[in-house]
């Protein structure tokens, strides 16, 4: 949006920012408004009421806007109340937050950012408070001292040429105890001073600009000589309505809500002065606006007493310790680019890099909109900036700004590795090490007796074979599952022992996870028919299926995936053998999005058996219980049969003895087959074996195990040569608008709005107005 | 009521905008021919009687300068008296080339170097028959090419620390 003269003065008088050579266009040089008598401050265009005291400025001033995540868009007040019980300690009354602000550059002559933020003026014997840096005009009547009011000393910028300029920014930090401070270029600071100077109170920019005309920017040749402006560093102005007033005096309400513009020199954190004034016993109310984003976050208080009040020497400061290096100058950048100026790190690189070097940065602007997004090097040149003259020229009306889309874009989808605990642990075993699978069957079958199956040193020895090593007898039971996978699942190739519950074998396998995502790589979804970016609508018949192993096949969107590279991954589960095939494309923004999933299982279950040690050991050992039973029954019932005999033969009872002698025989005999019975019992005990898992149906094993996009396109009938005839003869579709004299060959219009050409002097009749809007229907020849 | 007409031939579309026109010559200039409309005469189709000239029955154009219209030929035909008429038709477009020049809006076909996103019916795309053709990701190490990459995983109950994944 151009300058409103009538406001800001005519351009022809606009002054210079600082000396130029003479060489130097006047389009080029930055300037000042003029607001009378060459005086370039707001001082004079109050005098003048061209910038009537309490209302807002005319926003022309504004170039372009900062979004909503800038620190300028994102004010907290900070308020202390003399009158209140706790006048040193401050509390946040307030935030402005806005979804675009409006704003000049300029320079503050003589602006020093430490004075006092509350100064006083006497005025025939009354006392009166006046706010410095703060739009306050004190009204009653007294004499207003203009040196007191440095701020009004500003003077916005009315012409900023966009590739004669650069903007440097400076973190401006204190040691820890805040005994001394200073600002610093944005790479002296990260590379020498932040390990010292650990409070970053404010962030200011510096403008340099180009002395002569030696350099042209668009042919890339010259020599670069910029430099700094008549003032340091520049500040700015908030044109937008904001929620506290500055400047109170005894007949001003301190919360008063009249649109009163900020000026400071600072684009974050405390927006005059850092320092806090402490002699409010003297002072008004007065509130402190405080500017945070990208994770500089300007809201501890440094110095504060026991009590949590004020001193002297509080700030508003945050912490650089809490920051990386990295996050510190992103967060600078982000913040100084929200301008869609060019930009650099230091001093020296803005006197003399090149537009389009890899050290000089650009804030893109998005329908005049800076949200810290920046460019650098020969992306430069890809910005409206780069093809414009003055920020002016920039597609930005502060009186009609864009619609803001509220939404955030730009974040990668990403899978996770929940941190799941569980009692079971996973081995791979494969080819090198296949061999423990047996080892492990050996080990599984070996049986609790003296005489153990198998040899050498893996067995499990009876003395180890209890209940504590293994949680339970069977060592079985601390299977959980044993699964085929189609790949590699080892962690890593140190062989480690398997340990079944609290028992270590000697059994070796490899790590495996619980957990695994495989990268599968990428394949162009490619526009076969048009160009993917102009688009081709006989591409839209081509049709795409992912033929995913293990999971199935997947009809994919054409218009989703057409012109993307097309990345594949496979989620797996190394418990349970399911899987997930995702695919993913980078979005607009340069973010991963998956677009389609399909799960199946790749692993397949194989059957373990082993004895059942608890059951098997219960038999045998009742076996042998029994065993030792009948044989005690056996040898009782012969001595008692023996001594029958004899009784019954003392008494003379011959048959009497001859019937306990038959009993006695009898009922050895029966115990003696109970012996044996028992014998055979011990000797021929049922295995009992325990099975872990059924073997599990995996037809897709059976499938081909690689990955592939099937494509199916349809065919053309048509060669080059007549695709280049059928267009001249009867046209492409289209939905063009547009002017019919522009265009050559085969045209077919509707709509059409008849124009005849400025010099004519006949006119044509209705019908034929019909007639030619029937022909242009059907389509003529140009 | 006499006219002055120009006759002439043209071998191009009649829906071509601009016609490469041949104008019978006279002298070096276009010949003028006189005639008579026929009364009740339709502007837009007039039928014209004129002397008859066997050069005329070659051609099939007309421009009439008193009226600022091109027409084309139709229905020529001979008359007594040494005449022949000519049935003509406007030619909208010649006639108001500059106006169709000028206008403006929606063009839904034009000759272009490719097709556009917009479907077109006309085309002959063959979507019956199609070509197959399978396309494998990028990745060399591809985890399921090969069968002797193939591993067991074995789970136990041990209450050990296992990694969650790679």
């Amino acid at each position: 949006m151009q300058i409103n003269e009538a406001v800001y003065g005519a351009s022809e008088t606009w002054i210079d920012a600082r000396s130029y050579d003479s060489s130097v266009p006047a389009a080029n040089r930055v300037r000042y408004a003029n607001f009378g008598d060459n005086d370039n401050t707001i001082r004079k265009a109050y005098e003048e009421e061209l910038l009537p005291l309490g209302t807002p400025w005319d926003k022309s001033l504004s170039y372009a806007a900062l979004g909503d995540k800038m620190p300028l868009s994102n004010i907290q007040y900070y308020y202390s109340d003399k009158d209140s019980a706790n006048p040193l300690k401050l509390q946040v009354i307030n935030q402005d937050q806005r979804t675009i602000t409006n704003y000049s550059l300029g320079t503050s002559g003589g602006f020093n950012a430490y004075e006092s933020y509350v100064d006083y003026i006497a005025v025939a014997g009354e006392e009166y408070s006046v706010q410095k840096s703060r739009y306050n005009r004190y009204t009653n009547g007294a004499s207003y001292n203009f040196t007191y009011s440095y701020w009004e000393r500003f003077s916005p910028f009315t012409q900023i040429p966009l590739k004669r300029c650069v903007l440097v920014p400076y973190v401006e930090a204190y040691r820890s105890d805040f005994s001394y401070g200073q600002q610093f270029e944005l790479d002296d600071y990260i590379n020498n001073q932040k390990n010292e100077y650990k409070r970053i109170t404010r962030i200011f920019i510096s403008m340099y600009a180009d002395y002569d005309n030696l350099y042209d920017p668009d042919a890339g040749t010259g020599t670069v000589n910029r430099q700094p402006l008549n003032y340091q560093l520049c500040g700015g102005v908030i044109l937008d309505p904001l929620s506290y007033g500055n400047g109170f005096t005894e007949n001003e309400t301190p919360l008063d809500s009249i649109f009163k513009p900020i000026i400071g020199n600072a684009i974050a954190g405390a927006l005059f002065n850092s320092s806090l004034p402490t002699n409010l016993t003297t002072t008004t109310s007065w509130c402190v606006p405080v500017c945070s984003g990208f994770g500089l976050d300007f809201t501890k208080i440094s110095s504060l007493t026991q009590d949590g009040e004020i001193t002297g020497s509080s700030r508003f400061y945050c912490d650089a310790d809490e920051l990386t290096k990295v996050e510190i100058k992103e967060a600078v950048r982000h913040i100084v680019a929200g301008f869609g100026l060019f930009f650099t790190d230091n001093v020296y690189d803005a006197q003399h890099e090149m537009l389009d070097s890899d050290k000089m940065m650009l804030g893109t602007l998005v329908d005049g909109v800076g949200n810290g997004a920046y460019t650098f090097g020969e992306a430069n040149r890809n910005q409206d900036q780069w093809n414009l003259t003055d920020a002016h020229d920039i597609d930005y009306d502060p009186s009609d700004p864009p619609k803001v889309d509220p939404n955030t874009y730009g974040v990668s989808m990403h899978t996770n590795y929940p941190w799941i605990s569980s009692p079971n642990r996973l081995y791979s075993i494969n080819a090198t090490n296949v061999l423990s699978i047996t080892t492990l069957y050996t080990q599984l079958w070996t049986c609790y007796n003296d005489n153990n199956v198998g040899t050498g040193e893996d067995q499990i020895s009876p003395s180890e074979f209890n209940f504590d090593e293994f949680l339970t007898v069977s060592p079985i039971d601390t299977i959980v599952s044993l699964k085929l996978f189609p790949y590699d699942t080892s962690l890593d190739h140190n062989p480690i022992g398997i340990k079944l519950g609290r028992y270590q074998t000697q059994i070796p396998a490899y790590n495996a996870g619980k957990m695994t995502i495989l990268e599968f790589g990428k394949v162009n979804i490619f526009a076969y028919f048009g160009a993917a970016l102009e688009g081709d609508w006989r591409d839209r018949e081509t049709r795409y299926t992912l033929y995913a192993p293990f999971c199935g096949t997947l009809d994919l969107d054409p218009a989703f995936y057409m012109g993307h590279d097309v990345y594949l991954e496979y989620w797996i589960d190394q418990i349970t053998g399911a899987c997930t095939a995702a695919l993913y494309i980078f979005d607009n923004d340069g973010a991963v999005v998956y677009g389609d999933t399909v799960s199946g299982v790749c692993a397949v279950d194989i059957p373990l058996t082993g004895v059942d040690q608890a059951t098997i050991q219960s038999q045998i050992f009742n076996a042998n219980q029994q065993l030792k039973l009948a044989n005690i029954n056996a040898a009782s019932s012969l001595i008692n049969s023996t001594l029958d005999i004899a009784g019954n033969a003392f008494s003379g009872n011959a048959a009497g003895a001859a019937t306990s002698a038959i009993g006695g025989i009898t009922s050895f005999l029966k115990n003696n087959a109970a012996v044996e019975s028992a014998q055979y019992q011990l000797h021929h005990n049922k295995m009992t074996p325990r099975q872990i898992s059924a073997a599990s149906p995996l037809c897709s094993m059976l499938g081909d195990w690689i990955p592939r996009i099937i494509i199916s396109k349809p065919k053309d009938a048509l060669s080059k040569a007549a695709q280049q005839e059928f267009s001249q003869t009867k046209g492409f579709a289209c939905m063009i608008p547009g002017k019919i004299g522009s265009r050559t060959g085969f045209i077919q219009m509707i709509n059409v709005h008849l124009i005849p050409p400025a010099d004519a002097t006949v006119a044509m009749t209705e019908g034929e107005a019909e007639m030619i809007r029937s022909l242009l229907a059907g389509g003529i020849y140009i | 009521m006499a006219l002055t007409v120009h006759i002439g031939k043209t071998f191009d579309d009649p829906l071509k905008l601009d016609k490469n026109v041949s104008w019978i010559q006279a002298e070096g200039t276009t010949k003028n021919f006189g005639c008579q409309p026929t009364d009740n005469c339709d502007v837009l189709s007039p039928v014209l009687i004129l002397a008859y000239n066997a050069d005329i029955v070659s051609n099939n154009y007309v421009y009439i300068p008193d009226w600022h219209r091109y027409y084309f030929f139709k229905n020529p035909q001979i008359l007594t008296g040494g005449r022949m008429s000519i049935q003509l038709f406007v030619d909208v477009l010649q006639s108001w080339s500059a106006t169709v020049r000028n206008s403006e809006g929606i063009i839904v076909r034009a000759s272009l170097d490719a097709p556009t996103m917009i479907p077109d019916p006309q085309y002959p795309l063959l979507t019956s028959q199609r070509t197959i053709q399978n396309a494998v990701f990028s990745n060399p190490h591809n985890y399921f090419s090969n069968p002797s990459d193939s591993s067991f995983v074995l789970t136990t109950l041990s209450g050990d620390y296992t990694p969650p994944s790679k």
